[in-house]
């Protein structure tokens, strides 16, 4: 005689399968018993509610899912950063200030190309006062070139103190000012160096 | 209503485009369409597309579950409290993984079975408080049968609590949240019949536990 199997009372217990379809039970007092014992067990446990908690939990407990999830994306992203050992102001900072350095170079680079090419020769002395009305044409033009107020308003909104402090990105791109100031003519320094010396004292006004 | 204001002056200009009516009971607070209109899958979609209000949607719909979820395997309110949201982050962190296969539910469930288990297998499940016992609808009742009615429950619980953790997984899954014996395979990464023999016996050993003083 072969008892009924844990999975063949279970289907009984459940009632997804009839007892009709298992003629042991008929014979065997114990697979009986079994039987019995785990329809009242399973009746005890359907009784046994959860505690209903109060409603105000359900709005608090929302409010923390909401900011464990706001927290844990913040720190997802600064541990993705910490992998490299960067923060967003010290990698974005030197960034801006060097972006904006390389800009001003970059700009001042043009105007010589597009507004004193005659600067590569340095002008002669005798040409005269009607020389320099020509050459000051360019400048008054300058003047009014938008792109240049907006490197101008950039470099004004620097924090250089703030990204000397950081020193990464500066350093960078004083090898890059370097060079491009090294190729340079005497006359384009110079240039440059009356440009940045009008930036400075606009600044310090 | 606009059937009457269809009416134009002799010449005057009119638009080619209709007026887009939005209804105000569709919008919420923060300006999203109302998530608790769309389904599962479009509303995982709107937490992966970054809208804020979708996934709080999900919470609302499925706190509950979780919650007495957790609370069946730890046995009291604050631990089941910070295992439902430990449920939830994760869930949070792993939606890109879900691919619809299961209901919403079942896969929550499963997060929800992984968390208590491994929370459960480093900390032994404390027994609730009596301040902790159900309060129900007791108006019908005497004093004596719901005192009675809540100590069995009580007892329960605590015998459930104090069961293996595959038996009490199994046991959880399918007597209080309804789950096929497949379903619970899938979560607890067995087959029907390993679950079957686990419900056996988890039931069982809860008479064991229980000895007769629920009858």
């Amino acid at each position: 005689m072969r008892h009924l199997h844990s999975d063949e009372l279970i289907d009984l217990a459940e009632g997804t399968r009839l007892e009709s379809s298992a003629p042991h039970l008929r014979s065997c007092e114990a697979c009986r018993g079994q039987l019995t014992e785990l329809r009242a067990m399973m009746s005890a446990a359907a009784q046994a509610e959860v505690p209903e908690p109060s409603p105000l939990f359900w709005e608090h407990f929302s409010a923390r899912v909401r900011d464990a999830v706001a927290a844990d994306g913040g720190r997802r992203r600064s541990a993705l950063f910490g992998l490299f050992g960067w923060s967003w102001s010290s990698v974005l900072m030197p960034l801006s200030v060097g972006g904006c350095a390389a800009v001003l170079v970059a700009a001042a680079l043009m105007f010589n190309s597009r507004y004193m090419p005659e600067l590569t020769t340095p002008p002669s002395v005798s040409s005269g006062p009607a020389a320099s009305i020509a050459d000051a044409a360019p400048m008054a033009e300058w003047a009014d070139d938008p792109s240049l107020d907006m490197v101008a308003d950039l470099a004004a909104q620097v924090d250089w103190e703030a990204a000397g402090e950081s020193g990464i990105g500066l350093r960078a791109h004083e090898d890059v000012s370097e060079k491009a100031v090294n190729q340079l003519s005497d006359g384009e320094r110079r240039e440059l160096g009356r440009l940045l010396r009008e930036e400075l004292s606009h600044s310090t006004n | 209503m606009g059937e009457s204001l269809a009416w134009t002056l002799p010449g005057t200009w009119q638009p080619d485009w209709q007026p887009k009516v939005v209804r105000r009971d569709t919008v919420n607070k923060t300006g999203d369409l109302a998530f608790a209109e769309l389904g599962e899958p479009a509303l995982v979609e709107a937490c992966l597309s970054g809208c804020p209000g979708a996934f709080d949607v999900i919470v609302e719909r499925h706190r509950r579950a979780v919650y007495q979820l957790c609370y069946r395997f730890v046995g009291n309110h604050e631990d089941a409290s910070d295992l439902s949201q430990d449920v939830f982050l994760r869930a949070y962190r792993g939606l890109r993984s879900f691919r619809g296969h299961s209901s919403l539910a079942t896969w929550l469930y499963r997060i929800g079975v992984n968390v208590c288990l491994n929370r459960v297998s480093v900390k032994t499940p404390r027994t609730e408080s009596i301040d902790e016992r159900p309060h129900v609808d007791t108006r019908n009742e005497s004093a004596s049968d719901r005192m009675l009615r809540d100590e069995r429950a009580a007892r329960v619980r605590a015998a459930i609590a104090d069961l293996p953790r595959k038996q009490r997984a199994t046991l959880i899954l399918r007597m209080y949240h309804e789950m096929s014996h497949q379903e619970i395979a899938d979560v607890l990464g067995s087959s029907v019949g390993a679950v079957k023999a686990n419900f056996f016996h988890a039931l069982g050993n809860l008479k064991k536990l229980l000895g007769d003083e629920v009858f």
